[in-house]
């Protein structure tokens, strides 16, 4: 039998199957909360990330200022 | 599914958009669930997997990269608990030994469920093959991936995964053959 022609026996013939309908509901709502909680988790690393940049630069900027005042 | 709005759903999810992980599930779900089932045999054990799969989703969802691949990624995962939950199962079947006795095997549910003679005969003859040539034949020949995309999926280099395909789909033939009879398999 051909590749093709073999393909299209089997999908043809082979009937996808599918979980209960209550079952479906669940999984949704179980995913829904992990993907809320997922979403939120990544900006508040975000946010802490900027801020942590923010210090960074800000302290920067002090330590230039501080050079260029007292440095000589 | 069309690149463009995969891409596009892949972006939504990444922005947390739950109606995007909904159209995804809608699209895979029976696809996933049916594919882990061929591979289990059994459709409590595929249920359990499947969640899983879903859950795994959602929690990657947001950090996936923007070019994801959903049916290749899904299957990789879907893939990977299988062989995790076959490994537990050999551990906890070897630890048992002889203790327990040994079940005859009766058909599968997804025998048991298939509609016509031709169906069936043709998931006996899935089922009888080994769980390499069953998983490349499952995502190429029924789910419709490229053997490029099944080689990702199963970790395989690209020549690798279209040999493996090759003697798959000679090995069914030939199962199918041995039972009706007629060269070439025909039902």
């Amino acid at each position: 039998m051909r590749d093709d022609d073999l393909d299209q026996l089997l999908r043809s013939n082979l009937a996808a199957h599918d979980v209960p309908a209550t079952r479906v509901v669940e999984v949704r709502e179980a995913a829904h909360r992990e993907l809320r909680a997922s979403a939120r988790g990544l900006r508040r690393g975000w946010r802490a990330f900027e801020a942590t940049a923010s210090l960074a630069v800000a302290a920067a900027q002090l330590v230039w200022v501080i050079t260029v005042l007292f440095g000589r | 599914m069309d690149v463009a709005i995969e891409r596009e759903l892949v972006s939504r999810l990444r922005g947390g958009d739950a109606s995007a992980f909904d159209e995804i599930y809608a699209w895979m779900r029976p696809r996933v669930f049916s594919f882990l089932a061929r591979m289990t045999g059994r459709r409590d054990v595929a249920d359990d997997l499947a969640q899983e799969v879903w859950l795994r989703l959602a929690r990657t969802g947001p950090r996936l990269a923007p070019d994801t691949r959903m049916a290749a990624w899904l299957f990789t995962v879907a893939r990977n608990l299988y062989i995790s939950h076959w490994r537990a199962h050999r551990v906890s079947a070897a630890l048992a030994g002889d203790l327990l006795p040994v079940p005859p095997t009766p058909p599968s549910p997804f025998e048991a469920a298939s509609q016509t003679q031709t169906s069936a005969r043709l998931e006996r003859a899935i089922n009888a093959l080994p769980e390499a040539y069953r998983e490349i034949l499952l995502l190429c020949a029924v789910e419709g991936l490229t053997p490029k995309e099944a080689a990702v999926v199963l970790d395989l280099s690209g020549e690798a995964a279209r040999q493996r395909l090759a003697r798959a789909r000679t090995m069914i033939d030939r199962a199918l053959a041995d039972v009706t009879g007629y060269p070439g398999g025909a039902p």
